[in-house]
């Protein structure tokens, strides 16, 4: 039982609580506007109910003490007419003289004692009958208590103190100016009210028209994000130095849009300058490599034709050296045709778009190998070729990487007896496939492992083995093209190991069959 | 027994000229072959005018073209050629050093019937410009209105 009381109490408790966070939200909810009217009304009614107040108790006081005169002055009067009666011991004329308090409605008893303090007659109000506040004849002061007052006085004769008379009077009087005061009070709030009010809501927008104007701006503001609008200043206090913080806010925004605008402009300005004058370039380049594949090659096959006539014309003229000459001369001019044909492959790789596609590298690689066999007649090559994936891609391109490369390591397995060539990929990490070619070849020092791939860089010399210098240049391109890398392994008369990476464009699947192949045996492609 | 057709050789470099016609003199084709040296000449040639203007009536059978001339350019000539009614059906074949894609596809686009590229290497150059000579000045049947020997 008592722990239900309890929560009942706590039930209680938390309703309340509940009531007060809802009167709070209430209150917080409620807009400016409505809270100065509030308050203004709150104010004005707190005003008025002090003032009533003070007014009343002050009123009172007046009326106590005029009240406690008048009654005084009564009390004399009547004292001095019962001094005959008193010195003569006449009760009857003494009653008759006390009657005639009743010309004073509000006099509720009368009684005078002799000089003994004895009573010697009375009066009281007829209606009057039933209570009285009891009055002793020691008092001389009027008696205030909430409902009655008395006034006691004694009654002199030439010094000597004949009697005393004991007045008492009801507040009716009071209560009814009381009453009047109440209604007065009711109807001038009734009044200040009214007028209040609609003053209270015309004063308010002082205070609330800046704010509210500040407050549509800011909505605008963030609703076109127009950063170009001002809020118009209307008083020098606290909202104005809000409204020119606001407005400082919006020029310092409006200021950065615009420096961030021209930055932007400016730069896609230099952008189309750049863009222009790399096209620009790009067509000189373009003009250059053109005449570089006409003009260059013309005079070179002039070269060759000539020492092909003029060997052709009187062999039995020339002796061995002269004939050696000739071959020297056409030779060099041979070279440098090729050294012009590669020249113009990696300028084109750089500048031609890449058509990309998906391909199989299966099939690709077999078909260059085949395209070498009329070149490889004769010689004992052991091909080791591992499952390659399909990539996505330039298939011309990645086509001359693997035909580069290939014969590359066709080149340089030469001297050997058998050429092992090894093709073959491994999925490097997760978002690429690296591939090798790997040969049996007379290989290279390490030690310059990073010249390889640099454009004329050879690291043999020209009568071993022929060579432009140009095409692992140019199998570095192709494959940063695509987003790739290249690098190379190698050890003297030992072999070399090309390795380059392509992005793996693959799915799940494909990745699963080329990791369960790995490893698997190679076929052989002789 | 087939009979031998005019040629006309367009072409500036006199280095060249002389190894083509080497290279066409053995099946005799030399003979019939006139040599021009840029694209306004052999204009001239074509309408008869200025050092040819006495030459007998017709067409060659073909027109060796080199791209890179002066004046008028190998692909200028070809435009003019193909859009004169009494031109446009000489056949043209590409003579050139240019291996660049871009002059391959106007020449095509121009309406060439054949583009070869000089190989560098002579016995290879003799070899396709023999070819060439016996196939257009021999073998091939010319438009009418073609100059014959």
């Amino acid at each position: 039982m008592n722990d239900i009381a309890a929560q009942g109490a706590i039930g209680k408790n938390s309703a309340y609580d509940g009531g007060r966070l809802a009167a709070r939200g209430f209150v917080q909810r409620m807009s400016i506007k409505k809270k100065l009217i509030v308050i203004i009304l709150f104010l004005t009614l707190f005003g008025l109910i002090i003032i009533f107040a003070g007014m009343t108790i002050n009123n009172r006081i007046i009326f106590g003490k005029g009240m406690r005169k008048d009654m005084t002055v009564l009390a004399d009067i009547i004292g001095n007419n019962s001094r005959a009666a008193l010195t003569f011991n006449d009760p009857q004329t003494a009653a008759e003289i006390l009657a005639a308090s009743r010309a004073n409605n509000h006099i509720v008893h009368a009684v005078l004692f002799d000089a003994a303090g004895k009573k010697f007659t009375e009066y009281i109000r007829e209606r009057d009958t039933v209570r009285l506040p009891s009055s002793s004849a020691e008092d001389d002061i009027g008696i205030f208590s909430n409902s009655h007052m008395t006034v006691t006085r004694d009654i002199f004769l030439n010094e000597r103190r004949i009697g005393r008379i004991n007045l008492t009077t009801d507040m009716a009087e009071w209560n009814d100016s009381l009453r009047n005061y109440v209604i007065v009070f009711v109807l001038l709030t009734a009044l200040t009210v009214a007028i209040t009010l609609p003053l209270a809501f015309s004063l308010q927008r002082i205070i609330t028209a800046p704010i509210n104007n500040l407050v549509e701006t800011a909505r605008e503001v963030s609703r076109d994000k127009n950063y170009s609008i001002r809020v118009t200043k209307t008083s020098a206090d606290e909202l104005g130095v809000l409204v020119d913080g606001f407005n400082g806010m919006l020029a310092e925004i409006q200021h950065r849009d615009a420096e961030l605008r021209d930055s932007h402009y400016s730069l896609e300005r230099r952008v189309a300058e750049r863009t222009s004058q790399l096209d620009t370039l790009n067509k000189e380049l373009e003009a250059f490599s053109y005449s570089v594949s006409h003009d260059l090659r013309a005079p070179l096959r002039h070269i060759m034709g000539f020492v092909e006539l003029l060997s052709g014309k009187a062999p039995e003229f020339l002796d061995a050296k002269s004939r050696h000459y000739l071959q020297v001369i056409s030779d060099s001019a041979r070279q440098m045709g090729h050294l012009i044909d590669d020249l113009l492959s990696f300028s084109r790789m750089g500048r031609s778009e890449m058509m990309k596609t998906q391909i199989s590298l299966d099939a690709l690689v077999k078909e260059v190998i085949n395209g070498f066999q009329e070149e490889t007649k004769g010689r004992d090559i052991v091909w080791k070729v591992g499952p390659l994936p399909e990539v996505n891609g330039d298939s011309a391109m990645l086509r001359l990487v693997f035909v580069n490369l290939i014969s590359n390591a066709l080149k340089y397995t030469r001297p050997r007896q058998q050429a092992i060539i090894e093709i073959g990929c491994s999925p490097g990490g997760q978002d690429e496939n690296v591939f090798y070619i790997k040969d049996n070849g007379v290989g290279f020092d390490m030690q310059y492992a990073d010249k390889l791939f640099g454009l004329f860089q050879r690291l043999h010399r020209s009568e071993e083995f022929e060579g432009t210098g140009l095409g692992l240049a140019n199998i570095r391109r192709i494959v940063l093209r695509h987003g790739g890398r290249v690098w190379a392994e190698g050890a003297e008369n030992i072999g070399a190991i090309f390795y380059f990476s392509l992005p793996a464009a693959l799915n799940a699947e494909d990745r699963d069959g080329i990791n369960k192949n790995k490893g698997g045996v190679f076929y052989d492609g002789t | 027994m087939m009979e031998l057709k005019r040629v006309l050789l367009v072409e500036d470099s006199p280095h060249d000229v002389e190894l083509t016609l080497e290279a066409l003199a053995e099946k005799n084709i030399a003979n019939e072959v006139v040599v021009v040296r840029d694209g306004a000449e052999a204009l001239d040639y074509l309408y008869r005018r200025g050092v040819f203007a006495d030459r007998g009536e017709g067409n060659p059978a073909v027109i060796l073209l080199d791209l890179k001339l002066p004046k008028i350019t190998g692909l200028e000539l070809l435009k003019k050629i193909r859009a004169d009614e009494k031109l446009k059906l000489i056949p043209v074949v590409v003579l050139t050093s240019s291996r660049e894609e871009e002059d391959l596809v106007n020449s095509y686009n121009l309406g060439v019937n054949a583009y070869v590229v000089k190989p560098l290497d002579f016995s290879e150059f003799v070899d396709a410009v023999r070819k060439l000579g016996i196939f257009w000045a021999l073998i091939n049947e010319p438009p009418p209105g073609c100059l014959r020997r």
